[in-house]
């Protein structure tokens, strides 16, 4: 693998700054070690590849860390600007040094919390990364992202396609009062894939071909013929087929009362044309009256919000998906440091599996808003193939987890594998034109692990 | 009282039948040979050759059917909206069922454009054309034509509605003779009872358009074919240009196909009914625009029918004569008759007055009894009979009246290019040119 190459920045501020000048693939966790990074524009790709990779870290001294672009050009990459710290033409420290030492005395404000669920982690995530630079959440226009609009790092988080999940936190972050939302747009998007990325044509009520060509009609008023423009043309005048009159003056021989189209593909002739929206991400044909309507909103965080970045959610928090018979991720946790602390001292063995589901892009483009319900199906499912003592768990949109008590590894996996065998063979048959590919674990629970060494081997593909 | 019936029968039998038959020799001369000899002459020819023309009428319906072709319905109208839901309701009864309707909005400033869009919505109609400028009936009739796709169109007016065979009945014409190029169907009226003014048009219809027409076309001198209920070929209309710029656009349409040769005749069991206006005032103005059209159409527009030309149709010539004669030449004679009668048998006057009521009430009851013969609603339409004492004064004074004020207005001050039920800018262009 090679290296970011990295020259550190001599200062008499003692600190460590990193000038970064070529990107490479990288392990990106040496990054904590400096207090700031000063990244080169010149491989403006790099530069905004490894932004991405830090702002999309959930490491807290990795995605918080202060970030600053070195550039002589004028034409900074918006969303490279977004997510940096600011801009600078000189690769002198001083004046910048103020703005680290003001994040990294707010970065130390923050406790150490417990992140539970994905989504709990994005939304501290945010929230730390909004308090310790003062800044509002700002929406920018992004030409490359299906919605038009990518939030600075949070997109960072949604960018394979499960928008709906994005506004769904957003929306939990307003219901819960630590946003501020502010008007910015309203959008209207694919009822499928959420995507803005849309084309409205008119089309053919009878056939719903767009093949439409558009004329004026013609009244000639002395003989009362109506027809379309064409029924008068006659070289480079307009002579009534009726009466063979010319047509010299709108207003006073003729006038043009309406329009007509007619579809070049059925010839039917119509006045009002159906609306239809062409989503160009998922190439679903919508009615207009079915695209979703949504409002993109810029986020200021609120006192409760500050008060939340700064100490984290508290015990209260709700799972992302509410799926009946599965515990909190929370809850699992609890569980399953019990059943280490037993299998310590009873030297007893239980085990822990996973269940992930697993979609390309392009399928969970195609599946949409419907990969809800494909998850509480799966969901069903694995509750009624198990067995009342295990304990079921779900995590991150699409990982399953399972606690079995004192039941062997083999076990679990044979019972795992059933239901993924079984779940396949359902879901081909229910859904033929999608790629589902379900990834089974199962792991012994041993006094020797943490739980979190535990979760991490269940959920690593 | 009983003196003056006493007297009324001494003077009628002292004077003697001639002076009666020769103070009424208007009626007894003039009108009762055209409206009720002539009337009970054709109709009993016509019963004596029922027999074959049932035949026919069979033979010719069921060519129709098995032809079964496309049939457009075509509805010009102006804020008519609350009609359309019902006319297409209709129709949809009908016996004959492939129709293709035609709703063609002429800039409605009403709902007609919501209650269209919908009934498109759901199928109920094919095409709905919208004009946002108003260009009068003649053209939103033209733009449905442009647009329909059958073999006949079929031009209602919105209110209209239509006995379940109807529309076959209209057709069947088209199939018992070569060279119909239209036929128009037997309107009466729908708000008999509404008031006076209803019922006595009523009584007018029956005479004129069920009894009246039946004999015209016999006689190959019908002359309109009614803008509420009348069949077209379209080929023909595509070839006459469709209608031209109105009032009288029906009774125009008719003559210029009659002068291509195309045979005109009347289905009268093609029943339709529409609704009259229901005050006297309503139908002046009504009546008023129709009589301006005979002037304008039938004397100026088609003046060439009376000439002396390569194209010259007797039977044409002979269909409009008769109609200026009967309704202008006579109407004008009738006042000089009337005030001679009033000067010249002053001392007969007392008498006058009833005695006209009997004699025109035995020939109306007579005209009457004809058309509840032909009615196939008789027992609706039998109660009408206890107006026809007023239908002298309605046809013989309030009528005679309003076509007099109209055919001089027409005249002298061609007030039918100003009539507002047509939009100005056709009228104007169409006084420029004459038609």
């Amino acid at each position: 693998m090679a290296e970011l190459r990295i020259t550190k920045l001599p200062n008499i501020y003692n600190r460590e700054i990193a000038y970064i000048t070529l990107y490479e693939e990288s392990d990106i966790r040496q990054l904590a070690l400096y207090d700031a990074l000063i990244l080169d524009y010149t491989d403006a790709t790099g530069c905004l590849k490894l932004l991405r990779l830090c702002r999309s870290s959930f490491i807290g001294s990795i995605y918080l860390i202060p970030i600053f672009i070195y550039s002589i050009e004028k034409n900074i990459d918006p969303k490279v600007e977004s997510m940096s710290d600011g801009i600078i033409s000189s690769l002198q420290v001083e004046g910048i040094i103020t703005k680290i030492d003001k994040l990294k005395s707010r970065q130390a404000n923050l406790t150490t919390v417990d992140s539970d669920t994905p989504d709990i982690r994005i939304m501290t995530k945010i929230m730390r990364y909004l308090y310790t630079r003062e800044i509002k959440l700002q929406p920018i226009v992004d030409p490359h992202s299906s919605l038009g609009y990518s939030y600075p790092i949070l997109s960072e988080h949604y960018n394979n396609g499960n928008i709906s999940d994005m506004f769904r936190l957003t929306d939990d972050l307003i219901n819960r009062e630590f946003f501020k939302p502010k008007f910015v747009d309203r959008l209207h998007l694919c009822s499928n894939c959420y995507s803005s990325f849309i084309n409205y044509r008119e089309t053919c009520p009878k056939c719903g071909s767009g093949d439409l060509v558009t004329e004026n009609l013609i009244h000639h008023f002395v003989c009362a013929y109506v027809g379309p423009e064409h029924d008068f043309h006659s070289g480079d005048y307009l002579v009534c087929p009726k009466c063979n009159r010319m047509l010299r003056h709108i207003g006073v021989d003729y006038d043009k009362p309406s329009l007509v189209y007619t579809c070049r593909n059925c010839l039917n002739t119509f006045q009002e044309p159906n609306m239809e929206a062409f989503c160009f991400s998922c190439q679903k044909h919508n009615p207009v009256e079915t695209l979703i309507d949504k409002q993109i909103y810029s986020f200021e965080l609120t006192p409760i919000g500050e008060e939340t970045a700064l100490h984290g959610f508290g015990k209260e928090i709700k799972e992302e998906l509410d799926l009946p018979g599965f515990i909190t991720f929370t809850t699992f946790n609890i569980f399953l440091k019990y059943e280490i602390e037993r299998a310590k001292n009873n030297n007893r063995l239980s085990s822990a599996g996973s269940l992930i589901l697993s979609l390309a892009d392009a399928d969970r483009h195609k599946l949409g808003v419907g990969y809800s319900k494909l998850v509480t199906e799966i969901a069903d499912f694995m509750k009624n193939a198990t067995t009342s003592t295990d304990i079921l768990s779900f995590i991150n949109n699409n990982t399953f987890l399972i606690i079995s008590p004192d039941s062997e590894p083999a076990r679990l996996h044979n019972v795992l594998e059933n239901i993924r065998q079984s779940l396949l063979k359902l879901l081909l048959s229910s859904l033929p034109n999608i790629h589902i590919n379900l990834i089974i674990k199962a792991i012994p629970i041993s006094g020797y692990k943490s739980h979190n060494e535990i979760i991490g081997e269940l959920i690593m593909l | 009282m009983f003196t003056f019936w006493d007297n009324f029968f001494y003077s009628i039998e002292h004077e003697g039948l001639i002076r009666i038959i020769n103070l009424f020799w208007y009626y007894f001369y003039i009108e009762a040979p055209r409206f009720v000899i002539l009337d009970v002459i054709i109709l009993g020819i016509i019963l004596f050759q029922s027999r074959r023309n049932k035949l026919n009428f069979k033979r010719a319906r069921y060519e129709l059917l098995a032809e079964n072709p496309l049939v457009s319905i075509i509805v010009p109208g102006r804020n008519e909206g609350q009609h359309i839901f019902k006319l297409v309701n209709g129709l949809r009864e009908q016996t004959y069922t492939n129709l293709e309707f035609i709703i063609v909005d002429d800039a409605s400033d009403d709902d007609t454009y919501l209650i269209c869009r919908d009934l498109k919505e759901n199928g109920l109609i094919h095409v709905y054309l919208r004009n946002d400028i108003r260009g009068g009936k003649a053209s939103a009739a033209n733009l449905g034509l442009r647009y329909a796709h059958g073999k006949f169109v079929i031009h209602v007016d919105a209110d209209t509605s239509f006995d379940r065979n109807a529309i076959e009945n209209i057709l069947v014409p088209f199939y018992m003779e070569d060279n119909v190029g239209g036929v128009g169907g037997n309107v009466k009226v729908r708000n008999i009872h509404e008031s006076i003014a209803t019922s006595l048009q009523a009584i007018e219809y029956l005479q004129t358009i069920s009894v009246g027409r039946v004999v015209t076309s016999y006689l190959g001198i019908y002359r309109i074919i009614s803008g509420a209920f009348g069949a077209f070929r379209r080929d023909v209309l595509l070839r006459l240009g469709g209608w031209d710029v109105g009032p009288g656009l029906d009774g125009d349409l008719t003559i210029k196909m009659r002068k291509l040769d195309f045979k005109i005749r009347f289905a009268a069991n093609a029943v339709s009914l529409t609704n009259v206006p229901s005050s006297f005032s309503a139908l002046s103005r009504q009546r008023m625009r129709w009589s301006k059209s005979l002037i304008r159409f039938r004397l100026r527009k088609h003046h060439d029918i009376y000439l002396p030309q390569a194209n010259f149709s007797f039977i044409n010539f002979f269909a409009l004569w008769e109609n200026i004669f009967y309704n202008l030449i006579l109407d004008f004679f009738w006042w000089i008759y009337a005030i001679n009668l009033l000067v010249t048998n002053f001392d007969f006057l007392l008498f006058l007055i009833p005695l006209k009521f009997i004699i025109y009430g035995i020939g109306s009851t007579f005209q009457f009894t004809l058309a509840m013969m032909l009615s196939e609603r008789r027992s609706q339409e039998w109660k009408l009979f206890m107006y026809i004492p007023l239908m002298m004064i309605y046809n013989g004074y309030y009528m005679r009246t309003v076509r007099t004020i109209a055919y001089l207005r027409e005249i002298l001050f061609k007030s039918s290019y100003r009539d507002a039920w047509n939009p100005q800018k056709s009228s104007k262009k169409a006084m420029e040119i004459g038609i």
